[in-house]
């Protein structure tokens, strides 16, 4: 999609400073706790200062100040400003230094201002410089060009731009380009569908005639793995994103549980050929390979770390279900989930180092997160209903997951630090079972 | 699975009425040509030949059968796939009955009630499956006209969100259809 747009992004002739300058203003995502800059996105201004910004057709420029304002909501470092916590008026004066009042928004406790300067373009909408400005110092975070040709590219310059931003202030923008598959209800009927993180670009993968669930992305983004449950069958089906076909394939025994691919690319799945439900790799014809874990119990709901030499899954050895980690090297498995009955859901960060998955308490389920390398386990998620299936960002910051929390199953977003829960919004119908993938 | 309930019952309708259309078309044979028959028996009650009689009466058997089976479902406790006594019993009578009922096979559907999780539940919908499976196959049933398939949480019998809409979820449903 983001190929298709013909997109004319250049950077601007204003130079950046060093991005980690020492004394430059950076957020550290994946620290203990983290720092919140306040952010105020300027109402957009005609480049000329002259033409009106009526001149652009369409309502793009407001709409784009909006999708930015929205876009940078989803980030939990960011407390968004309105027009009315700008001590003496939103109005920039300026759409760059030295012209912006900067006086103004630093008495107003802005740590970011964004402004946004058009110019119309005959036979498009208009080209709009975006600058993102450190109100302390004035230095320019980040300064961006986009030419606009129809409406429909607004939300990408939007997602665009955040993503530079975030990644300027962060070291991290793949938030803005990654997307996330899940299972939405319809009728009787599930199907996958998928969507930008923001909600954005909502796009049916299926239409088949039964269940489908527990969707997985391949560690490139160019496959899905999702289980389809017909009227007699468990098939797994593998979809193509450059192709956009389906392959649908049986596989021996009665069961097949919770594919995932692995890092070689590989599809790991539970199958109950032995009478039980153990975790097996698939070679490239889907032919049944090498078991990644036996047991006597049920072995599901397998995920790997970015390295490829860790499988987290659940297992009922014990008794009750529990998360349990498996070095694929060394054969070694050690129990992750320490508390409680029911732990499920697992999925672990890419670098490995932490554990999210459903904790049963009270007949609900909440996430909780487990630290394996202090062997710590909290609580992320509160409130009512149910938070269940949580799937990691790529970037190791966020976690998307299903929840009951306002009525039916809808998909959440929160990050490792446990920041509030904000909705992503994918239209009518439940939706459940989030897998987040590259854009 | 419903509508393949339904529609076996269809098939079987389908068949009866094919039946009695054949019944009709033998009734309109002369008296005389009946009379003239050999009187080996190949005609009986009601003009059907002891073969067509014979494929009623186990087409009936099997509709009865069918329903019977389907009647029971058996209920498990929470997170668990274990065989109550009551289950056996259920069991036990469901396996006389596809014993003595022949052309008859079986589909164990293994299901779950929404409290627990999406993947597990399709894993323990599997065990739960498989142990009326299993027992079947102690009690003599032949495995091989017998399948299982788990639905996990995806099909619940009731709707609501307490235990008494939990308790009748957390089951197994019994499809037997005529080969």
């Amino acid at each position: 999609m983001i190929r298709k747009l013909s997109l004319l992004v250049m950077l601007l002739c204003v130079a950046a400073a060093p991005v980690w300058g020492a004394d430059v203003m950076s957020i550290d995502i994946y620290g203990p706790g983290q720092s919140r800059v306040n952010l105020f996105v300027a109402d957009p201004l005609s480049k000329d200062s002259v033409g009106p910004l009526g001149a652009i057709p369409g309502n793009a420029p407001l709409e784009l100040q909006q999708r930015i304002n929205a876009n940078c909501a989803f980030l939990p470092f960011f407390n968004m400003l309105g027009g009315r916590d700008i001590v003496g008026g939103p109005n920039p004066g300026g759409y760059v230094t030295p012209s912006i009042d900067l006086k103004k928004f630093q008495l107003s406790r802005a740590d970011v201002l964004v402004t946004a300067a058009w110019t119309p373009r005959p036979g498009g909408v208009g080209e709009v410089e975006l600058r993102a400005y450190e109100v302390y110092t004035g230095r320019l975070i980040v300064g961006k060009g986009y030419s606009v040709s129809t409406n429909q590219q607004v939300p990408e310059v939007a997602a665009r731009f955040c993503a530079d931003l975030m990644e300027a202030l962060t070291g991290q923008g793949d938030f803005f380009r990654s997307n996330i598959a899940f299972v939405k209800k319809e009728g009787n009927r599930k199907q996958i569908y998928m969507c930008t993180a923001q909600g954005l670009n909502l796009q049916k993968v299926t239409n088949l005639d039964g269940i489908c669930v527990s969707p997985s992305w391949s560690h490139d983004g160019q496959k899905l793995a999702f289980v389809f449950l017909d009227k007699q069958h468990h098939n797994l089906c593998v979809w193509d994103r450059q192709s956009r076909s389906l392959e649908k394939k049986r596989l021996p025994g009665n069961t097949l549980i919770a594919p995932a691919f692995t890092r070689s690319g590989s599809v790991a799945i539970s199958l109950d050929m032995s009478g039980n439900p153990e975790i097996y790799e698939l070679k490239p014809d889907f032919s049944v390979g090498r078991p990644l874990e036996q047991n006597w119990g049920i072995d599901v709901s397998p995920d790997f770390d970015r390295s490829g030499q860790k499988m987290v899954f659940v297992s009922n050895r014990l008794g009750n279900p529990h998360v349990f980690l498996k070095n694929l090297g060394s054969g070694e498995v050690k129990r992750v989930s320490m508390t409680g009955k029911y732990n499920t859901g697992p999925s672990i960060s890419p670098d490995g180092t932490q554990v999210v998955f459903a904790h049963m308490v009270n007949g609900v389920h909440k996430l909780f997160l487990a630290d394996l390398i202090s062997g710590q386990e909290r609580q992320l998620t509160f409130g009512g209903g149910s938070d269940e299936d949580p799937t990691w960002s790529p970037d190791g910051y966020f976690i998307a997951f299903s929840s009951s929390r306002s009525g039916p199953k809808q998909i959440y977003l929160t990050t490792k630090h446990g920041d509030e829960p904000i909705l992503i919004p994918t239209g009518p119908g439940e939706a459940s079972s989030p897998a987040w993938g590259k854009l | 699975m419903k509508k393949l309930g339904v529609f076996g019952l269809i098939v079987l309708v389908f068949c009866l009425a094919m039946a009695g259309g054949c019944s009709k078309k033998v009734a309109s044979t002369p008296a005389g040509a009946t009379a003239a028959g050999s009187g080996d028996g190949s005609y009986g009650q009601g003009g059907l030949t002891a073969e067509q009689l014979e494929a009623q009466r186990l087409a009936e058997l099997q509709r009865q059968a069918i329903e019977k089976i389907a009647a029971d479902r058996i209920y498990f406790a929470f997170d668990s796939n274990e065989l109550s006594q009551e289950s056996r019993q259920i069991l036990t009578d469901k396996a006389e009955l596809l014993k003595s009922t022949p052309g008859l096979n079986l589909l164990i559907e293994g299901h779950c009630d929404e409290r627990g999780t999406n993947e597990y539940n399709l894993a323990l919908g599997e065990r739960r499956a498989r142990a009326a499976y299993e027992f079947l196959v102690l009690m003599g049933v032949d495995s091989s006209k017998m399948s299982i398939i788990s639905y996990g949480e995806e099909y619940p019998a009731v709707q609501g969100s307490n235990e008494a809409a939990w308790s009748k979820n957390r089951r197994d449903e019994f499809k037997a259809s005529a080969n």
